[in-house]
């Protein structure tokens, strides 16, 4: 039965390169996927491009084509990245400069656009598109109109393909799903279009697409069996084995370290997803609750029976604004008495925000080693602590407030106790707060241009 | 959002899908769960997969939090205590066990 084999290359912009480029080159894979962009970080770039007009894009993407496109074009593995961001067509042309200066002659380049809806946003208001909150319900945008700095949809496979089938090696795209970046390539390798014959093999694209988007994170890497996963510093990035019949076999590079196990898979399968009967890509609705897991060898685990429905009639899309700035800072206090010491600290900052007017929307305290990440869940009992932090949070709208949390902090050197030592205090952070929303499929039109090395 | 994936055997899988309730998460959670809590049962997995609503302080980048995305909420609902019977919790335990003489203990 024909079959492809697709690699999920990063999961997010930061990730390893060593780990994809061992995945072209010993995973003999078909297909590389590259996923660079998180909520904000279309928000971060926009700003960037908008200060220079030739960047936008993931600067990463440059070194990593250094590295990615040897072994690609040697192994004839194909490349797709949604590494464009804010700006694919320039990402694309550093990727055509490569490719050139690299002796990589033809090689044709897919610069997929249509994400940015940004330009069109006020031209659909004036529609009467409200763009409710999904995560507030607040109705109306209209509060945050002028503070928006990006505004793009989540778009599927449709482009892709397309650049596909006019023989692209690599694609540059900005916001395609995580997903798209795998349901593209099967559904060109193996010619389905998105007809109602194909909904339920969608749906297994989409699953094993939303398996190992996340590269690293179904291979051990964020496990609760973290104890039984070997030499993480040298993790396999997942490779899918994708047969015409929908099932698939998610595993790793060989000799490599990390664990595909049935587990492992579980953990990804319920990763970031609201109703697992539901899950909502541009390209399909996939029900998880129907997915049978099967450990089959070592490192090798069979996904199959996915069940599906068609397109969703809107895309979702992610709106960026400006929204003030978070000032943070902490500091660290010895035994005895540990957390004593840090809870009077508390009280001082409290006490000399008062005293300095600050003018905050939200202050935040958290006890480093006992509550930080816990919260609420714990018990804030006076045990005998070795050393506690204070983490003081501040969130203002404008810089100067969100400063103050980190001169307060400093006085907490001298006017604490006996032993207080603090780190490197940083400088407040710009917010970019987020409001998820929907659009009409057809009022997003994606599409592609092709570039030759 | 969060995920919990704690069960491969059945008997633990029932139990599980019994004792824990929306109301007895919203109590373990308290202020930092501010909306409502959903229970999905995957018996093709053997999981309870729970979604709070509003639970990150605002979202992921803005809110005060450390845990800007409520990665650490799944280990702190393990920290629940929920009424079990003493052959659940051996089989759970035994579970564990089985786990790791299959796939080795590389730490620890």
């Amino acid at each position: 039965m024909k079959k492809i084999r697709m690699g999920g290359g990063s999961a997010f912009w930061g990730d390893m390169l060593e780990p994809a480029v061992e995945l072209v080159e010993k995973g003999d894979i078909d297909y590389i996927g590259f996923d660079h962009l998180a909520e904000l970080t279309l928000s971060i770039l926009q700003r960037v491009r908008a200060k220079d007009a030739t960047k936008g894009y993931i600067p990463d993407i440059i070194p990593w084509m250094m590295e990615i496109l040897p072994p690609a074009w040697d192994k004839g593995c194909k490349v797709i990245t949604n590494a464009g961001g804010a700006n694919p067509e320039q990402a694309a042309e550093e990727v055509r400069k490569i490719a050139k200066n690299l002796g990589m002659k033809g090689m044709k380049i897919g610069v997929v656009t249509g994400d940015d809806v940004l330009p069109q946003l006020n031209e659909l208001r004036d529609k009467g598109m409200k763009f409710p909150n999904m995560d507030t319900g607040e109705e109306d945008l209209d509060r945050i109109k002028d503070r928006i700095v990006a505004a793009n949809a989540y778009t599927g496979s449709d482009s892709v393909i397309e650049a596909l089938k006019e023989g692209a090696q690599v694609i540059v795209a900005g916001r395609i799903s995580d997903n798209a970046l795998y349901v593209a390539p099967i559904m060109h390798e193996f010619g389905w279009d998105f007809s109602k014959q194909y909904v339920d093999l969608i749906a297994s694209a989409i699953t094993i697409g939303h398996i190992i988007e996340c590269a690293e994170c179904c291979t051990g890497g964020m496990s609760n069996i973290w104890q039984a996963v070997p030499e993480p510093w040298k993790i396999g990035f997942p490779i899918a084995e994708f047969y015409e019949n929908g099932e698939a076999v998610i595993t790793k590079a060989p000799d490599t370290g990390g664990l595909v196990s049935e587990w492992t898979i579980k953990e990804h399968l319920v990763y970031e997803v609201l109703d697992p009967r539901n899950y909502i890509m541009p390209d399909g609705i996939s029900d998880f609750t129907s997915v049978k897991l099967e450990e089959i060898g070592k490192n090798r685990v069979k996904v199959s029976q996915a069940k599906g429905k068609g397109r969703p009639k809107d895309l979702k899309v992610c709106i960026g604004f400006r929204d003030g700035f978070i000032g943070e800072a902490q500091i660290f206090f010895p035994w005895p008495d540990a957390l004593e010491k840090a809870k009077r600290a508390a009280e001082i900052v409290r006490r000399r925000f008062e005293i300095t007017n600050l003018r905050a929307e939200e202050v935040r305290y958290d006890f480093l080693g006992v509550n930080t990440i816990l919260g609420e869940t714990v018990s804030m009992k006076d045990l005998d602590y070795n050393e506690v932090g204070l983490r003081v949070a501040v969130k203002a709208q404008s810089f100067e407030q969100a400063s103050k949390v980190r001169r307060e902090i400093t006085h907490l050197w001298t006017i604490s106790s006996v032993g207080a030592h603090m780190g490197v205090p940083s400088q407040p952070r710009p917010v970019i707060s987020l409001w998820p929303t929907l659009i009409p499929r057809a009022e997003v039109t994606t599409g592609f241009t092709m570039k030759e090395a | 959002m969060l995920y919990w994936t704690n069960c491969e055997d059945f008997k633990a899988y029932e139990t599980m899908i019994h004792e824990i309730t929306p109301e007895k998460i919203k109590g373990h959670f308290g202020d930092m769960v501010r909306g409502d809590i959903e229970l999905y049962r995957m018996p093709n997995v053997a999981c309870l997969h729970v979604v709070l609503r509003k639970a990150l302080g605002g979202g992921a980048t803005r809110t005060l939090r450390y845990d800007q995305t409520g990665k650490a909420m799944g280990q702190a609902l393990l920290r629940m205590e929920v009424e079990v019977d003493d052959d659940v919790l051996t089989e759970a335990r035994q579970t564990m066990e089985r786990i790791f003489e299959k796939y080795g203990k590389a730490w620890g």
